[in-house]
């Protein structure tokens, strides 16, 4: 058994904590200064990039055999926070977990465009919820309902988050709870309108059951084909919609920043056409792009969001 | 007018009863008895109640009686009464209580808010540590005693997930206990949390070397005591930390572990226990600081058991009537008044006069010819070097003196050991034993 799984039952993550800031405290808790160590399964493996650290350390949690009381129930609160469960084949998703149990390798991404999101992923806190942690737990810890790349505010509270930006060279173990460097360096959460839409749909779909969110996809994607006339049809209607499509990602500030490389990767990008992103193949696209063109089809056809 | 003391009648009267404290699952793990027959019925080991050891090979009854069998006696109990006082008191804070969020609050507040954490120790008054000593001479018995005690403590308890606040199974750790082998402090802190790793299947002390700097030692002590709700730190042979100089000053070392000790008590608010002989005590007193917290509430031993003492006869009957000459009978008066003197009261003395005897025996021709009183004469003479030797420590209480005396004892030896009277095969074997166990005495002292 490695540091975290034996550390997790004596230093237990908190009710909705987000994942990888309790890998960062714990790591402080223990006081470790072998961070090899301490990320590694076994002795002679350790963890890759930190992109697929989550899913590869949540496996400690939810699959030790039972051994570990609840762990189940903790990786799926987060894996849903994450992944947005219902927009993958449930198939698809069990057979990604497996492999990276069996083999403790990380497996290829569940979203096409998690890439390209980078910049939605800031580390987003919400002052009401940190000043209640200080009290009932001695620090503000990360929550991963404000880690929702769509969240603006606070489900608990209403207010706005406040989000930092961490450089490249950081990582959350530099953060691992919301202390006075947190708070001095953040600022008001990105409040883009299309983002704001983004949220309110991405608030009621990880409300619901992944099953209905399976069917409902279904339904969504026959509803924008026939609306964007993918159906068939001539190639020059279709040429015309690639382009609006790629005008709308370009003029929207949907991004929180500005991200050269990550608009030039979808807008050039056979996978990120709207033919693609509605294809519906077991590897999904990432739900904020999938989102992004719920909100294109509803201004440019005569779609419309039924929930 | 009502008289002040009927006042406090009728005020009394009315008053709810005191509820005691708030369920703390950490102290039902200790399985704390305030019955002193119970905590005897727990630590005694006493295979001489339940079968005869007449027919019993003499290794058998030499291993059984000085490795195995333990009689508790006051000492113990006081010693018992003393380690789950501490104890007690020490995890009864809400954070060190893992039904209370505040446990975790404190751990959080540990490793991110340090002065935050300090305060809430001041506020129980704990920033200043809580300790103990045992203090008593070589061969009193106090780390044998304090084994015994602590084997009544549950060393581990695994929690179940409904014991905790956060619904998690927990490992709590009691206590651990750790010889100071004149190490470094950092390796001795190195030692504790090697001692932890074994019992948790954790790696923690594998992570500090040398390199680590001493606070950074102290911190990993204290996030792991957390992490384990450690329940006291017992430190034995801490008599090994006094080092004098030629002109009776401490040297530099010693003054550096009492301070590092000092740094240690002061960060881990847990209870610590010091075993030592009595050097100790002039030691702590150099810091009256750690005079004050560790002899506050000390359990200082200084005076042995007298002839007439009814553990100390007991004790006696058991080794000799039980394992050395199970046919021998019982002893006379003459031969408990002749152990006594040879032993002056001191049980490991007394563990020597049964060593010797066994070695008596195991060499003797005809065993069925030898007498309760010759064997014992017969012990005493095989080992009277280094039953001398230590009855001289013991009674002058000095290590110089007892240096003096050896050397003298080297100086005179050839005269000393023959007084006139011709050494049988028997004596002859046993000085030879006796010089052996004098060198592994001298180590030990």
């Amino acid at each position: 058994m490695n540091a975290i799984a034996l550390a997790s039952n004596q230093f237990p993550p908190f009710p909705s904590e987000y994942l990888p800031g309790y890998i960062a405290r714990l790591f402080h808790l223990l006081a470790s200064n072998n961070m090899k160590k301490f990320f590694s399964f076994n002795s002679s493996r350790t963890i890759g990039k930190t992109d697929v650290l989550v899913p590869k350390i949540a496996l400690n949690f939810a699959y030790l055999d039972g051994a570990l009381n609840g762990g189940g129930a903790f990786l799926a609160s987060h894996q849903n926070a994450r992944f947005w469960r219902g927009f993958i084949n449930e198939d698809y998703f069990k057979k990604s977990l497996s492999t990276i149990k069996a083999s403790n390798k990380s497996t290829k991404r569940l979203f096409y465009g998690e890439e390209v999101l980078a910049s939605l992923k800031p580390l987003k806190w919400c002052e009401e919820c940190c000043k209640q942690d200080e009290d009932t737990l001695g620090i503000g810890i990360w929550h991963s309902i404000h880690q929702v790349q769509t969240a603006q505010r606070c489900p608990m509270h209403q207010c706005y988050l406040k989000q930092i930006n961490l450089q490249r060279s950081e990582t959350l173990l530099d953060y691992p709870v919301i202390n006075e460097s947190v708070i001095k360096r953040s600022s008001d959460v990105y409040r883009g309108k299309i983002l704001q839409q983004l949220d309110i749909w991405s608030g009621t779909i990880m409300s619901r059951p992944s099953e209905e969110t399976r069917d409902w996809l279904n339904d969504v994607r026959a509803d924008m084909k026939y609306a964007l006339h993918l159906g068939g049809g001539k190639s020059t209607k279709k040429h015309q919609l690639y382009k609006d499509w790629r005008a709308f990602l370009k003029s929207n500030a949907w991004l929180n920043q500005a991200d050269l490389q990550a608009m030039q990767m979808l807008t050039t990008s056979n996978h990120f056409t709207p033919a693609s992103l509605l294809s519906g193949s077991a590897t999904a696209t990432h739900p904020i792009l999938f989102m992004l063109l719920m909100s294109f089809a509803k201004e440019y056809s005569s779609f419309r969001v039924q929930f | 007018m009502k008289s002040s003391v009927n006042s406090h009648v009728d005020e009394t009267a009315v008053l709810t009863d005191w509820p005691g404290p708030e369920y703390n699952p950490a102290l039902p793990a200790l399985n704390i008895t305030n019955d002193k027959e119970t905590f005897f019925s727990r630590c005694k080991v006493r295979p001489d109640e339940r079968f005869s050891f007449a027919n019993a090979p003499i290794n058998e009854r030499k291993r059984v009686s000085l490795d195995d069998m333990f009689m508790p006696n006051e000492l113990s109990w006081r010693l018992y009464c003393l380690v789950t006082d501490m104890m007690y008191r020490g995890y009864n804070y809400p954070d060190r209580n893992i039904k209370d969020p505040a446990q975790q609050k404190q751990a959080n507040l540990t490793a991110f808010n340090p002065e935050k954490a300090k305060e809430v120790l001041k506020l129980t008054e704990r920033d200043k540590g809580v300790g103990a000593t045992l203090g008593a001479e070589s061969g009193y018995g106090k780390t044998t005693t304090m084994n015994k005690v602590l084997s009544a403590i549950p060393q581990v308890y695994r929690h179940k997930a409904s014991d905790t606040c956060y619904n998690r199974e927990f490992i709590q750790i009691s206590w651990v206990k750790v010889k100071f082998h004149g190490l470094s402090m950092k390796a001795f802190i190195r030692r504790i949390l090697a001692n932890i790793d074994y019992l948790t299947d954790d790696s923690l002390a594998t992570e500090l070397t040398d390199k680590n700097s001493v606070t950074e030692h102290i911190d990993k002590l204290l996030q792991h005591c957390t992490k384990y709700n450690v329940g006291m730190i017992v430190l034995d042979e801490c008599q090994k930390m006094v080092r004098h100089k030629n002109n009776g000053q401490l040297t530099a070392a010693a003054i550096d572990r009492a301070d590092f000790l000092q740094q240690m008590v002061n960060d881990i608010p847990i209870p610590f226990l010091l075993i030592g002989t009595p050097i100790l005590e002039p030691y702590l007193a150099q810091s009256p600081y750690l005079y004050r917290r560790f002899i506050e509430e000390s359990a200082m031993i200084k005076e042995l058991y007298s002839a007439d003492d009814i553990f100390w006869t007991d004790l006696v009957r058991v080794y000799f009537e039980s394992y050395v000459l199970p046919t021998g009978g019982r002893l006379s008066s003459e031969d408990l008044a002749d152990i006594h003197e040879h032993c002056v009261g001191n049980i490991s003395l007394l563990k020597i006069l049964v060593t010797r005897a066994f070695g008596c025996l195991s060499r003797a021709q005809n065993l069925n010819e030898i007498s309760m009183s010759d064997l014992i004469e017969m012990a005493y003479l095989d080992g009277q070097n280094e039953i001398e030797t230590m009855k001289t420590l013991l009674l002058d209480g000095s290590k110089y003196n007892a240096e003096k005396i050896k050397v003298k004892k080297q100086k005179n030896s050839a005269s000393s050991n023959v007084v006139g009277k011709k050494k049988s095969a028997v004596e002859q074997a046993g000085e030879q034993a006796a010089q052996e166990s004098y060198t592994a005495l001298q180590l030990l002292l």
